[in-house]
């Protein structure tokens, strides 16, 4: 017995000793950019564009939320690569703002494997566990401070506002009794929508930032007759001034949430 | 009857005065002598007594500065130096002059004369639950923490109109503020009392001005108490402007939480400007320079809002029903408001309803806080 217990200590101290030095997986940084864009134009509030149907249009504020971001893997069978929980991107940049408008939101992921990947995983909206939490569950600077819908218990996930030139007369008004505003507020759970784009991403030592830009237009693309009196293929901003996600106006939450998944390019 | 000289009458009152003025604690700086001395306020106690702020979490988080830790010696500090016009150029307005507890800490003015009788630019904001502020404080989110707000009315010209050397100078010659900062922040010495500590202890104080008792609290987190029909319909349209048939975005979008104030900055309508340049004032713009910014201001908590008049950030508004009357309106044309700003119909009868509700964020329990009032 004596021996025996000699034997097995001995055995457990040769196989620690030689035991591998555990393996540093070597990491790397991802910048990811977040940038918009007016058919292909770089996007800026206040500023007037042409709107589909050959209206002015201009607008004053754009931004939604993004979760879940995660990289998947070349390998089918391995777990993908988790970027960010959840980010509020807003690229409200006006005139002035031209290099801000141009870098767009950035921000940076750290500590992630090398390795070669097949695409990226985007959530827009909020997912429905973090949508369940409201603002005051987090503290200064969370992205899930801000733009809690109480009515509704959710967040706003993406915030489009601004004016067009409702009337044709060839100016925009912003605000009083014949203001041309729209505000179209997509929220809910109904409305969030995941993106996967395939994407052959090589994470190396050094990276280039990944960008993801949004081109504001292709939001309003709609193949909702009901949302479309002139068959343009875009939403009548006319006649549908605004949604707040409310009934019977979910269909242009959703058309607005769903289209991020067109009007979204990956660079 | 023998009659007392008049010199000895006039060293009775004098002595008779004095007594008053050590009795009543006085705000007045009491020379205590020889301040020179090194370690002079050793013979006082430094014990400070950590202190807890009470609150529901669904109220929200405060984050408390590390270097700035909450003592019940601090607050009391706070609040000596927050309602004692010693901090003014001639001793008779305070902090509490603009932010009186009865009106919400605000001053029932449109704008508030300084020292001077100068008006200022814009209304006093309610101090209500102003720890829970993140995004900036003041209406355009010009500084950052209420260690650093409660430097700048002492020197602002058109509010306490005094020096920062003047009133430490002061302070230090007063009867108790040495002691009382030497019990708040452990100092030795007169000469270590520095502004930067009385504005920490002015902030303490403010972190504790905390209101969760109104109504609209008790119902929606509480038990036992319910809405009047018309505060119901009130709330209704002030959260779900949509589903109850106006078409309007919601008193929420700007007033949402449980702040009833968003963290960020609009332009409500209330001025008519025809390019950025035009607001008369910049808000937001004139912090961070961006033209854009220009007439944005913070939207201030509803909470207590019944008992804050007048409104919007220049006053221009005595009771809640202008205020409503504005919104239907749709405001003014300019080339940022807010898109949320848009005109809808509001009968006379939805608009009591709305003011009712508002109505229910009042708590009186909160501007009746003993630890809130004048301690002088």
């Amino acid at each position: 017995m004596k021996y025996f217990t000699l034997i097995l200590l001995s055995s457990c101290l040769f196989l620690i000793g030689c035991e591998d030095e555990p393996k540093e997986q070597p990491v790397t940084s991802l910048d990811l950019s977040w940038t918009a864009n007016y058919d292909g134009e770089t996007f800026m509030t206040f500023k007037e564009y042409t709107y589909a149907d050959g209206r002015k249009i201009q607008f004053n504020n754009f931004n939604f939320f993004v979760s879940d971001i995660a990289l998947i893997s070349a390998d089918a069978n391995a777990a993908r690569t988790e970027l960010v929980e959840i980010d509020y991107v807003d690229l409200s940049f006006d005139e002035t703002q031209v290099d801000q408008a141009a870098t767009g939101k950035s921000f940076t992921v750290r500590d992630l494997p090398l390795g070669e990947y097949a695409g990226i995983k985007i959530g827009f909206g909020v997912n429905a566990d973090l949508n369940r939490s409201k603002p005051t569950d987090y503290g200064t600077g969370h992205p899930l401070t801000r733009n809690f819908w109480d009515g509704w218990s959710s967040y706003i996930f993406s915030m489009i506002e601004g004016a067009a030139d409702m009337d044709n007369d060839g100016t925009i008004v912003n605000g009083g009794a014949d203001t041309e505003s729209f505000t179209y507020h997509s929220g809910t759970d109904e409305v969030y929508n995941e993106v996967i784009i395939n994407k052959n991403i090589i994470l190396s030592d050094e990276n280039a930032p990944l960008q993801l830009k949004i081109n504001v237009a292709e939001l309003f693309r709609n193949t909702d007759p009901e949302l479309d009196a002139n068959g343009d293929g875009y939403l009548d901003i006319e006649t549908f001034r605004g949604t707040h996600s409310a009934n019977g106006e979910m269909n242009i939450a959703k058309t607005i949430m769903n289209n991020f998944s067109t009007a979204l390019t990956v660079e | 009857m023998k009659q007392i000289p008049s010199l000895q009458l006039i060293g009775i009152f004098l002595a008779a005065l004095l007594l008053t003025m050590v009795a009543c604690d006085s705000t007045e700086p009491v020379d205590p002598g020889p301040i020179d001395e090194p370690d002079d306020l050793l013979e006082f106690t430094y014990d400070p007594e950590s202190y807890e702020l009470e609150y529901p979490d669904w109220l929200g988080q405060i984050e408390i500065p590390a270097d700035n830790p909450m003592t019940v010696q601090g607050i009391e500090l706070g609040r000596r130096l927050f309602f004692d016009p010693i901090l003014s150029a001639d001793s008779t307005m305070s902090c509490s002059s603009c932010h009186n507890p009865t009106q919400s800490f605000t001053d029932g003015l449109a704008t508030s004369p300084g020292v001077d009788g100068i008006l200022g630019q814009r209304s006093a904001m309610s101090l209500i639950n102003i720890a829970f502020v993140n995004n900036g404080l003041n209406w355009n989110g010009s500084i950052q923490t209420l260690e650093e707000q409660a430097l700048e009315p002492v020197i602002n010209t058109v509010e306490l109109h005094e020096t920062w050397p003047n009133v430490m100078g002061k302070l230090q010659r007063h009867q108790n503020y040495p002691r009382l900062f030497r019990e708040a922040f452990g100092i030795t010495d007169r000469d270590e009392m520095t502004k930067e500590l009385a504005a920490k202890a002015i902030a303490q104080f403010e972190r504790t001005l905390i209101s969760y008792n109104s109504k609209y609290d008790q119902i929606r987190f509480g038990t036992g108490v319910f809405y009047e029909e018309d505060e119901i319909n009130g709330r209704d349209l002030f959260f779900f402007e949509l589903a109850t048939g106006l078409d309007h975005p919601g008193c929420s979008h700007c007033h949402g939480g449980v702040q009833f104030a968003e963290p960020s900055f609009f332009n409500n309508g209330i001025t008519e400007a025809a390019t950025f340049a035009d607001f008369p004032d910049k808000g937001l713009g004139e912090v961070t320079g961006i033209p854009s910014d220009n007439g944005l201001f913070r939207p201030p908590s509803l909470r207590n809002i019944a008992l804050t008049a007048p409104y919007m950030h220049d006053g221009r508004f005595a009771t809640l029903e202008e205020v409503l009357d504005h919104y239907k309106s749709g405001g003014h044309p300019s080339p940022n408001v807010s898109a949320n700003i848009q005109p809808f119909t509001l009968s006379d009868e939805d608009r009591d309803h709305l003011i009712a509700f508002l109505k229910t964020l009042t708590d009186t329990s909160f501007i009746n806080n003993p630890a809130f009032q004048n301690p002088f």
